[in-house]
């Protein structure tokens, strides 16, 4: 189209809008435009099919629809190391940079959090055509690519692979991406605060979970859920070895577990039925069936309508439950000796993925102590007296004394992860055995990770009679419970348990801030969606 | 409603090893506390108190002209010999071992809790003098010990975590007078965290052996701490990390004191030889043991509470 | 406010070791304290009353030793006056310590390296606000709370107010 034509279909629409016209006018430039570009490459490629000696080398096969199994073997990116050094290898890599610069293109492959520079340069195996062709590539496009491993004088300070570089002689896109992203991977990976004083932008949240896809291709979100599937198999490996068996327990039921706030309803065909906040009642039964010692990991629903940084409305719970012998502590030990196996995996295991996370959200190293550090309630609240805080023997611990507390002990003992034992009776839920040296206590415990709560735990009562009567001080309708009491009724053996947030857990060993960044696709009050 | 008047049972003087890097000050909060205990003296009887006051003050002043005297003497026949701190030790009268060591006048308010007591000490170099006093504390109170391992270090050997005796499960913690919490850690020097509203942790293993020491409520008189202070110091730092040189000179001049008494200072073990012993049994290496040296050795070896150490060493 | 100036004066007069035969009374809608002297004459004012204590007491070294001393004392009692005694001054109080914690950096006391009338005052006037904060703040305004804690331990200062609990060592240093 030329700008004459273009005037005459202006002068025919005159009776539209002012601003429809405006609309049309970009539009017909854009399409002008276009056309031009279409018109410039098809020229090109019409003089390249006449000279280009390299057109064999690059371009976009057929959609790959498994038509072959050829033996060609892609090397990971990760592998790409000195030793490759001058070897002709193909590797299978995203675009996440490309940068033309006269008769060469320096690329950045990525793969996974690895990723190395790779350059295109005119020479006896590419023409000018293939490093233009490389040039246009779209970011995060999926290339095949062959090329030679050469060693550097110089680090590449910006690549995981510092020590080589990918002299490519061919280059076919598998995958194009569409060329306008949502969000820039560098402005997702970019720390707090850095893109301001340089007037570089950083991804806000929800921008990154609404295009969580991407998002998640970040170094950083691949180094969290990374450690989280880390964390998930050290907890089922550490149980399995202690001798623990792994339940499945139902998530759509009767009855609310706990109490019945914050419990989500779903129709259930004729009827109404919920969504599980824990599967502690299962866990009980599967003791109760002398399973002995069970874990569980599933999802678990709370339908809390509280938007803060460590609040869920389903996240997924790993629970443990297990019969005792005499004493509760038998229990304690296990919990946090299982813990403490966690932590040490992660920080033998997954020293790049900690690094790789720091480097966006810095944190102190999580320490920890083995055995874990026990303390009692009382002595907690004689710490915080000592640091001038007034609270009764009796009272629960306030959100913020609880943090304080989590640095006194930080102090005291350089731990971020302790266990307070024996909590007041009067702020733990019904079912919590009391303590039986002192009325007013109980055989609970929490569990802490840089001060924040992550478990809640307790010996629970296994004699039908005395949850009854405490059922009743509580003034809880024994009706609605009567099958967990019920569930007593034919022996039960002495035991304890309880549940840790495998999301919060992770947040809290990397020293994050927010919950969602440790949920894949979290959900919120707000959120539903991806 | 009137009452009978007993004397106080703990002693009101506690020494307390401050450090030594400040200049001391006078007690500002002082006054109140004093008038009124003045006051009550007075209610006991001015007369005799004041008869005895005269007293004390007429025998320190005997004792120092003694003392005095006894220096200048000792100057004028042989001039080179300074005055000779371990004559004069025993002539200052030393108080005797005050019997309660009340936990709550040695380590401030109680909260309601366990006070516990948390050292950090890297594993390879085990505290001993620390086990010891441990051993002590343990006679004297009732202690909850416990053995952590810090996440910054990792293969603790199994005899280290096993450094201290069994003790009764069944007790629940707030049942305890005292804790005392080993961490293995990766730290430099041996370090002591009590109460970090109001105290600073303590660095150096001769410092928390002194800190340790004092709760066991022994008094000594200004000279005999001294002693064992150099003592300590000696130990510490040139025998425990100097060249091999100077560690030969510290142990000549060991056994040199040996000879003549067979402790370090005074006629008992004190806090010095503890200390000493420790840093020789774990740092002398490949320098010989003079003779003196080995049999003190031997009789520390004897002493009950060296037993851990020992065991700790095989 | 009124009845806090009341004690504050008492407290002054104890401080100073003054035989309590003043009688005060306050006037105006903002309560300002007044002193009825022997004479019948009244002296109005806070800091104009608490001035005249301390010439009652003889202990005029608290007013500064020199002319810049005084000046010093006289702007920190003004500024006692103006910033905290003025309605709103508890929305401001954040970037009142922010300001007080920048200016105590390098200094002992208000006046610089003596003991002035300015600092008890102050002390009386922040005792509210370093009641409020919370472990984690006192800390951040470390100068506030180091020159708060020595005034608060110097004999005969503290009277009617509770102590204010000062940690000796720093728990958060590492937080990020």
């Amino acid at each position: 189209m030329t700008k004459e034509e273009n005037n005459g279909a202006a002068e025919e629409l005159q009776i539209q809008s002012k601003k429809a016209l405006k609309k049309q006018q970009k539009e017909a430039e854009k399409a002008a435009k276009k056309a031009d570009k279409q018109a410039k490459l098809a020229a090109e490629q019409q003089t390249t099919s006449e000279e280009d000696f390299a057109k064999d080398r690059y371009g976009q096969p057929a959609m790959v629809q498994s038509q072959q199994k050829p033996d060609r073997v892609l090397v990971r990116i990760q592998d790409l190391t000195p030793e490759k050094a001058d070897q002709l290898v193909w590797v299978r890599a995203r675009i996440h940079t490309s940068r033309a610069k006269g008769k060469q293109c320096f690329l950045v492959l990525r793969h996974q959090q690895f990723n190395v520079q790779a350059l295109v340069a005119v020479g006896d195996r590419a023409s000018k055509q293939m490093v233009k062709f490389a040039a246009n590539i779209n970011k995060e496009s999926i290339v095949d690519v062959e090329g030679v491993v050469r060693k550097v004088d110089q680090k590449i300070e910006s690549c995981t692979q510092q020590d080589v570089e990918l002299h490519i002689e061919k280059i076919f896109v598998i995958s194009l991406a569409e060329p306008r992203l949502p969000l820039q991977l560098e402005d997702a990976v970019r720390p707090d605060g850095a893109g301001d004083e340089e007037g570089r932008a950083t991804v806000n949240q929800d921008t990154r979970l609404d295009n969580r896809v991407i998002d998640l291709r970040t170094t950083t979100s691949q180094a969290v859920f990374r450690l989280q599937s880390g964390i998930c198999h050290l907890f089922r490996d550490t149980l399995i070895k202690k001798g623990f068996v792994e339940i499945q327990t139902p998530k759509i039921i009767s009855a609310a577990s706990e109490g019945g706030a914050n419990v989500f309803t779903v129709s259930y065909f004729k009827t109404s039925a919920y969504l599980a906040q824990s599967p502690q009642l299962y866990k009980q039964m599967c003791i109760c069936a002398d399973f002995e010692k069970v874990f569980c990991i599933g999802p678990v629903f709370r339908a809390e309508d509280s938007n803060t940084h460590r609040h869920l409305t389903e996240f997924v719970g790993l629970d443990i439950e297990m019969a005792f012998n005499y004493h509760y502590h038998e229990v304690v030990d296990q919990i946090a000796d299982t813990m403490v196996q966690i932590f040490k995996g992660l920080r033998d295991n997954f020293t790049t993925e900690i690094e790789t996370v720091n480097k966006q959200y810095p944190s102190e190293p999580f320490k920890f102590l083995e055995p874990t550090l026990r303390l009692e309630y009382k002595e907690g609240v004689a710490m915080l007296r000592e640091a001038g805080i007034e609270m009764g023997d009796e009272e629960d611990l306030s959100t913020p004394n609880e943090k304080l507390l989590g640095r006194l002990v930080k102090e005291k003992y350089d731990t971020d992860f302790y266990i307070l034992d024996k909590y007041p009776l009067a702020v733990r839920p019904f079912y919590t055995m009391p303590d039986p040296s002192n009325a007013k206590y109980s055989n609970s415990y929490d569990m802490f990770m840089r001060g924040e709560e992550i478990l809640s735990g307790a010996q629970r009562i296994h004699d039908p009679d005395l949850l009854t009567e405490r059922a009743i001080h509580h003034n809880i309708d024994l009706e609605k419970i009567k099958a967990y009491i019920d569930s007593f009724r034919y022996g039960a053996p002495p035991h304890a348990g309880g549940g840790i947030g495998l999301e919060r857990v992770t947040m809290l060993y990397l020293g994050l801030h927010n919950v969602r960044q440790t949920s894949m696709f979290p959900r919120d009050p707000k959120r539903l969606t991806p | 409603m009137p009452m009978y008047q007993v004397k106080p049972i703990g002693g009101r003087e506690i020494r307390v090893d401050l450090p030594t890097c400040m200049y001391r000050l006078p007690n500002i909060h002082r006054d109140d506390g004093d008038r009124d205990h003045a006051f009550q003296d007075a209610e006991v009887d001015p007369a005799v108190k004041a008869l005895e006051a005269r007293q004390d003050e007429i025998m320190r002043r005997l004792y120092d002209l003694k003392a005095a005297v006894e220096g200048l003497s000792k100057t004028i026949t042989t001039p080179d010999a300074d005055i000779d701190v371990a004559h004069l030790s025993e002539v200052v009268d030393s108080k005797p071992l005050a019997g309660t060591a009340d936990l709550d006048t040695l380590l401030g308010k109680n909260y309601g809790a366990l006070r516990d007591i948390v050292i950090n000490a890297n594993p390879s170099h085990p505290p001993l003098s620390l086990l010891v006093l441990h051993c002590l504390l343990r006679k004297r109170f009732h202690v909850l010990s416990t053995v952590h391992v810090h996440s910054s270090v990792s293969n603790v050997p199994p005899h280290l975590l096993a450094c201290f005796e069994e003790q009764d499960k069944n007790q629940s913690r707030h049942d305890f007078q005292l804790g005392f919490t080993l961490i293995w850690k990766d730290v430099p020097t041996p370090q002591m965290k009590f109460s970090i509203q109001n105290m600073c942790p303590i660095e150096g293993e001769g410092n928390i052996a002194r800190f340790l020491f004092a709760l066991l409520g022994q008094q000594q008189d200004p000279i005999t701490a001294t002693l064992v202070d150099s003592w300590i110091d000696m130990a510490i730092f040139q025998l425990g990390q100097g060249s091999s040189k100077e560690k030969v000179a510290v142990l000549r001049t060991i056994n040199a004191a040996l000879g003549r008494s067979p402790w370090l200072v005074g006629a008992n073990r004190s806090l010095a030889d503890i200390v000493t012993c420790c840093v020789v049994l774990q740092a002398a290496g490949p320098v010989a043991i003079p003779a003196n040296v080995q049999k003190w050795m031997k009789s520390c070896e004897n002493l009950p509470e060296f037993n851990g150490v020992y065991k700790l060493l095989q | 406010m009124a009845e806090a100036a009341l004690k504050e004066l008492a407290s002054l007069e104890k401080y100073l070791g003054l035989k309590k035969t003043n009688k005060y009374s306050t006037k105006g809608e903002r309560k300002v304290p007044v002193l009825q002297t022997k004479d019948g004459q009244d002296i109005v004012g806070l800091v104009t009353i608490a001035c005249h204590l301390v010439k009652a007491a003889k202990q005029e070294q608290l007013l500064g030793r020199t002319r810049e001393e005084s000046a010093v004392v006289q702007q920190w009692l003004e500024y006692r006056i103006v910033q905290l005694g003025a309605p709103g001054a508890k929305e401001e109080s954040r970037s009142t310590l922010r300001d007080l914690n920048e200016y105590l950096e390098d200094k002992v006391y208000f006046g610089g390296d003596f003991l002035s009338l300015a600092d008890i005052l102050m002390y009386y006037g922040l005792h509210s606000c370093m009641v409020d904060l919370t472990v984690q703040d006192r800390e951040k305004f470390v100068n506030v709370s180091r020159w708060f804690s020595h005034i608060q331990q110097l004999p005969n200062v503290q009277q009617h107010l509770p102590r204010v609990h000062i940690m000796k060592n720093r728990i958060y240093t590492n937080v990020h």
